[in-house]
């Protein structure tokens, strides 16, 4: 339990920052990159948007992790 | 604002906190459990600090007309994007004000955070108006495929630093109130869950960082609220009807004319919900009306969440109504299609009889939840004798004896159905070194308990005194302060 209490607040609190940071990350390259839809009809080019696939993967992987770590932070107080 | 003094004792005791805060320079923590969403403390207490008040109380009596009228203009942006009309926007805000029988816009953490709240969602249905969206095409399943990836243009006028900059500050925004309330913080992960869902935000992952912030004060920043009581926190999950019965059919209680008065509330707010049905109908060949729908359920769906000790349709209520207002007036705004003389009576009778309906209904706990100066000038006794570790006595939580001293005063509660005997008799056996006792408390025990006396709370204090129990330090009007005559008791 002594563990699991380091871990869940060193830890824990480091993956839910990373996932914050990540999260945020996505989110201006996207701004800063795409205009979005072009035409009301549709009829213009496609919303120009760059991959970024092994952040994105990252994200939902940090996401896991913060419920993860979340849950244990539960488990460890309420022990 | 007309009255002696701010209605709501709840509103008194947030400035207890936010006087506790400016005297001691931390948070009340392990006191109160709003400890642990301290936002709105600190924000009033460096009001305090800033405006040079001598606490809080200056700001009650303001509070519901500065939360109504500043949220005019966020409700005009969301009224004008759902019925795209400046009229009907317009009648939205007067069904917003006439149905708010739920009178959440006290001086309070959930009245700032649902001003907060109102604004984000402002801003992101102005985004939609503002930006050119590409159609969705196809079956259900693709449609929603596609909405999922979609992506809005940028709005018009609008650079991508700015739109940057816009989501900036909706984080900021959402970041206040992650500190500032509990329940807030769900209804706008759910909402903002909703907008991306359905394709309409550029800002598709700010539903992701706002929960994991959420996520992170709850189980960091708030580890003493749920430690030790998981399953009062987490216990209600799931269980609809015993949420939905803890909200509505057992606060239909007490006496008859007080049960009649809640089922008059209640009939109330079916009637404003079936009229919002009846113009989100009339919406449903718009693509945004899937957007609409789930923002209601948003809110809604806290009753699957949480019973939130019986107020959670309550709740639910004040987080659908920026959206159940418009498609409400929608609904009415059917009169408004024909103009002649026989419309403008028809509407003139039915706007008359709407914001009557709406001041009776949101004045149905007033009997009780009334503070007078008589309140306020007792109060200041009871804390000019206070020392730490006394107890106050009293039937119903009443008056304005929380503004001060918090933490240095316990109550205890002589109430028939919390102490198990008489309230004279409980008196006598707990013996707190004060009484406190009001026509207001009165009121509650006539109106809520349904006990057949009207004085069960002033007949009290005679009784007291004539058995050499408790002196009179203060009695004005109908309010009267007791103190235990031998301490040592």
């Amino acid at each position: 339990v002594i563990v699991l209490d380091m871990l869940s607040r060193g830890l824990g609190v480091g993956i839910i920052s990373v996932t914050v940071l990540v999260g945020l990350a996505l989110e201006v390259i996207d701004q800063l990159t795409t205009d979005g839809a072009s035409r009301a009809d549709g009829s213009g080019p496609p919303a120009r948007r760059p991959s970024l696939r092994a952040l994105r993967i990252a994200l939902v992987v940090l996401v896991a992790a913060s419920v993860a770590a979340t849950l244990v932070r539960i488990f460890v107080v309420v022990r | 604002v007309a009255d002696e003094q701010a209605s709501v004792p709840t509103g008194w005791l947030h400035v207890g906190f936010a006087r506790f805060i400016t005297e001691h320079h931390r948070t009340f923590s392990g006191l109160d459990a709003r400890a642990y969403w301290p936002g709105f403390f600190a924000e009033a207490s460096q009001l305090v600090e800033l405006s040079g008040v001598r606490d809080a109380s200056g700001f009650l009596r303001l509070a519901p007309f500065f939360y109504n009228a500043v949220a005019i203009a966020p409700l005009l942006v969301i009224a004008r994007c759902v019925t795209r009309s400046r009229r009907l926007a317009w009648l939205a805000v007067f069904v917003y004000l006439g149905a708010n029988w739920f009178q959440q816009d006290y001086f309070s953490p959930q009245a700032t955070a649902f001003l907060l709240y109102l604004i984000i969602l402002a801003t992101l249905l102005q985004n939609i108006e503002d930006a050119t969206i590409q159609p969705l095409h196809g079956s259900l399943p693709a449609r929603l495929g596609q909405a999922w990836r979609r992506l809005p243009g940028l709005p018009a006028g609008t650079t991508r630093g700015q739109s940057l900059g816009r989501e900036a500050a909706l984080l900021v925004i959402a970041a206040a109130i992650i500190v500032s309330h509990q329940l807030t913080p769900v209804t706008l992960v759910l909402s903002l869950l909703a907008f991306t869902l359905t394709g309409y935000t550029r800002y598709r992952r700010l539903w992701i960082v706002v929960a994991v912030l959420f996520m992170a004060w709850f189980s960091y920043g708030a580890t003493d609220f749920w430690a030790g009581h998981l399953g009062t926190v987490f216990g209600d999950i799931g269980h609809l009807g015993g949420n939905l019965n803890q909200g509505v059919a057992s606060r239909v209680s007490g006496n008859p004319t007080y049960q009649a008065m809640q089922n008059l509330r209640l009939g109330w707010a079916f009637v404003y919900v079936a009229l919002a049905s009846m113009g989100w109908w009339s919406l449903r060949r718009r693509p945004e009306t899937l957007l609409f729908g789930l923002l209601v359920a948003s809110a809604g769906g806290l009753v699957a969440l949480q019973s939130y000790g019986g107020e959670i349709v309550l709740r639910v209520f004040l987080y659908t109504s920026p959206i159940l207002a418009p498609l409400a007036a929608r609904a009415v705004g059917g009169l408004l299609r024909r103009r002649n003389s026989v419309t403008a009576v028809a509407l003139t009778g039915v706007l008359a009889g709407y914001g009557l309906l709406g001041t009776v209904t949101r004045g149905v706990n007033i009997a009780f939840e009334r503070v007078t100066n008589d309140d306020v000038a007792a109060a200041q006794v009871l804390w000019s004798h206070v020392k730490k570790g006394d107890k106050l006595g009293y039937l119903f939580p009443a008056g304005a004896y929380d503004a001060g001293r918090i933490g240095d005063l316990s109550s205890v509660s002589l109430q028939q159905d919390d102490c198990g005997a008489p309230p004279l008799q409980c008196a006598a056996a707990l013996a707190p070194r004060f009484i406190l006792l009001s026509r207001a408390q009165d009121a509650a025990e006539y109106l809520v308990a349904g006990t057949p006396s009207r004085t069960t709370a002033t007949a009290l204090g005679p009784a007291l005194v004539g058995r050499g129990l408790y002196k009179v330090i203060y009695q004005h009007g109908d309010t009267e302060l007791l103190m235990l005559t031998s301490p040592g008791r």
